[in-house]
């Protein structure tokens, strides 16, 4: 596959104009906190130099959604499926922590294949973007660095161009318009200096490096989850914000005498105090255990079951946390 | 089924909300009956099957009027923080719990008009109906609303219990913790954190003083030993 091209940033604008007469495109919106929304206008889009606050996830497993609603009738109830028409969506602006989530949010949702996120979710076009520089948060390159695996085309900033790199035949596609240039090895080049450079500032932050699947089992009785459940609120933030993590509650919301009503699920939090109760017992009544949880859930039980960490590095949870909990001090002490 | 609204000492705030449910009350009246509410009925009568009580018993008389309210009800519900907690009345006056067996607490100054729903709602069709175990903190995070205690505001929202859907802090107000704390509420955690953040023993005292129900009263005698 020809993976040398390129476009102006100058005809960029036509490219997304092209994208919205066939698809949905969703991009990167600054208001009071920047986010992913549907887009009317290219001229609303903002491409910010790193991630935005809130992830790829609201997207594809909506905070709220609705599953399905009822309505008692003389001969019995009227189901009506709150299943989603499916939307052919373009992302656009994404960054490699983002799109690197939904390769592990996949994993999760569809293993059961989950109808309401699949969707969604099914035949989403990506089309990232290098980050210009990272937040002091951001430790990407502890899980591969800061381009995906998987992506159908990948922008990079050199200058007056975007360097593109195609990663599927659907981008393939997408480039095939006349917008788009062949770029020359110097344009390769530049866009590789570009990466390693904003690769190796993250290193200097972030400063860790896991080996593949380090082996963090022996830590469970650690006197850094008593120090932690001390200081941890419980109030689930680090949970909310996290591109990864995917734990719903099922409420019904229904009228006064239940003849009518909703079913919906809400994001949960694993932090919480009810999280793992059940009627026979709640097995996670300290908040050291259910900060132990979180982390174990992130880089011990995900190993053993999708072999790779859920965790992207895009450090969400540690400017979240109100508490001050920083993930990345967590990961050094346990593989100390 | 019916119901009765009782007022002890309080701004009946509570009251008036119930009044205010203008779009809901006419579906409630479609299942309870209102056997007592002084505010709207010249004749009130005892027993009811539900009894909804607002305010705290500041008097002998009251004390008397509640034990009163207890003999001839089936469920008892503390109405609003007041009743439930002791809101802005505590320490100097004990909640309703103090002095008879709650049932079930509606918090929040008032009452949230969606918890009652839930509640009524749990009674008709025999459901189960408990306290939250989570902050506003969480439903604030739920309506990725921003977060007003990054932005510098002292907000009690981590500590408060949740039921309100973050009312205040979705209009941009800090939550004053209304509500009161959930039993699993990091309390000396949250306070810590508002010293790191910058904010003086003497603010963070205030905070905790305006719905200082017992729970929080603990804090403020450490904060002050500091």
């Amino acid at each position: 596959m020809d993976t040398f091209v390129k476009i102006a940033k100058s005809k960029l604008k036509d490219f997304l104009q092209h994208i919205m007469e066939n698809y949905t495109l969703y991009a990167p919106v600054k208001k009071k906190i920047s986010r992913f929304e549907r887009i009317e206008d290219p001229s609303q889009i903002c491409l910010l130099p790193n991630r935005t606050e809130i992830s790829l996830k609201p997207i594809f497993l909506p905070p709220k959604e609705s599953l399905f609603r009822w309505k008692k009738v003389e001969d019995g109830y009227i189901i009506e499926d709150c299943l989603n028409g499916k939307e052919k969506k373009v992302i656009f602006g994404a960054k490699g922590c983002d799109v690197a989530s939904l390769k592990i949010l996949d994993l999760y949702m569809m293993e059961v294949s989950d109808p309401y996120y699949a969707s969604r979710r099914k035949d989403t076009i990506i089309i990232g973007i290098t980050c210009e520089y990272p937040r002091e948060s951001c430790f990407c390159t502890a899980f591969g660095g800061m381009i995906p695996d998987e992506y159908d085309l990948w922008l990079t900033d050199i200058g007056d161009y975007y360097f593109v790199d195609i990663g599927s035949e659907r981008g393939k596609e997408l480039v095939s318009m006349e917008l788009f240039e062949r770029a020359s090895p110097e344009d390769e080049e530049r866009k590789r200096e570009k990466i390693e450079r904003a690769e190796q500032e993250i290193r200097k932050m972030a400063k860790i490096e896991l080996e593949e699947y380090q082996d963090m089992e022996d830590k469970f009785e650690d006197k850094i989850w008593e120090e932690l459940g001390d200081i941890c609120l419980s109030c689930g933030r680090c949970n909310l914000i996290c591109p990864t993590c995917h734990c719903f509650d099922v409420r019904d919301i229904t009228n006064l005498d239940g003849s009518a009503g909703e079913r919906i699920r809400v994001w949960d939090s694993c932090h919480l105090f009810e999280f793992a109760k059940t009627s026979a017992e709640n097995f996670r009544r300290d908040r050291r255990a259910r900060v132990r949880y979180r982390i174990y859930d992130k880089f011990v039980f995900s190993v053993k079951r999708y072999k790779l960490y859920a965790c992207v590095g895009c450090g969400r949870c540690i400017d979240s946390c109100h508490a001050g909990i920083d993930i990345r001090d967590v990961l050094r002490r346990l593989i100390r | 089924m019916n119901i009765g609204i009782f007022s002890l000492s309080c701004c009946e705030g509570c009251s008036v909300e119930f009044l205010n449910m203008e779009e809901e009350i006419l579906d409630i009246l479609n299942h309870f009956g209102i056997e007592n509410f002084r505010l709207v009925k010249e004749v009130n009568k005892l027993p009811v099957d539900v009894a909804f009580v607002e305010g705290v018993p500041a008097n002998e008389n009251e004390v008397a009027k509640l034990l009163e309210i207890r003999r001839n009800s089936e469920i008892l519900v503390a109405l609003g923080s007041c009743s439930a907690t002791g809101g802005v009345l505590a320490p100097g006056a004990k909640p309703v719990g103090h002095y008879v067996d709650v049932d079930h607490c509606l918090y929040g100054c008032p009452f949230s008009r969606d918890e009652l729903k839930e509640f009524l709602t749990s009674i008709i069709i025999d459901k189960a109906f408990g306290k939250k175990e989570y902050s506003v903190c969480m439903e604030c995070s739920l309506l990725e609303n921003g977060c007003l205690l990054e932005e510098g505001y002292l907000c009690m929202g981590p500590i408060t219990v949740a039921g309100c859907n973050a009312l205040c802090p979705s209009n941009g107000k800090p939550c004053l913790g209304c509500r009161g704390s959930y039993e699993d509420a990091n309390l000396k955690s949250h306070a810590k954190i508002l010293l790191d953040k910058g904010f003086s023993k003497d603010e963070i005292i205030d905070a905790f003083s305006l719905f200082s129900h017992r729970d929080l009263r603990e804090v403020i005698e450490w904060l002050k030993r500091r």
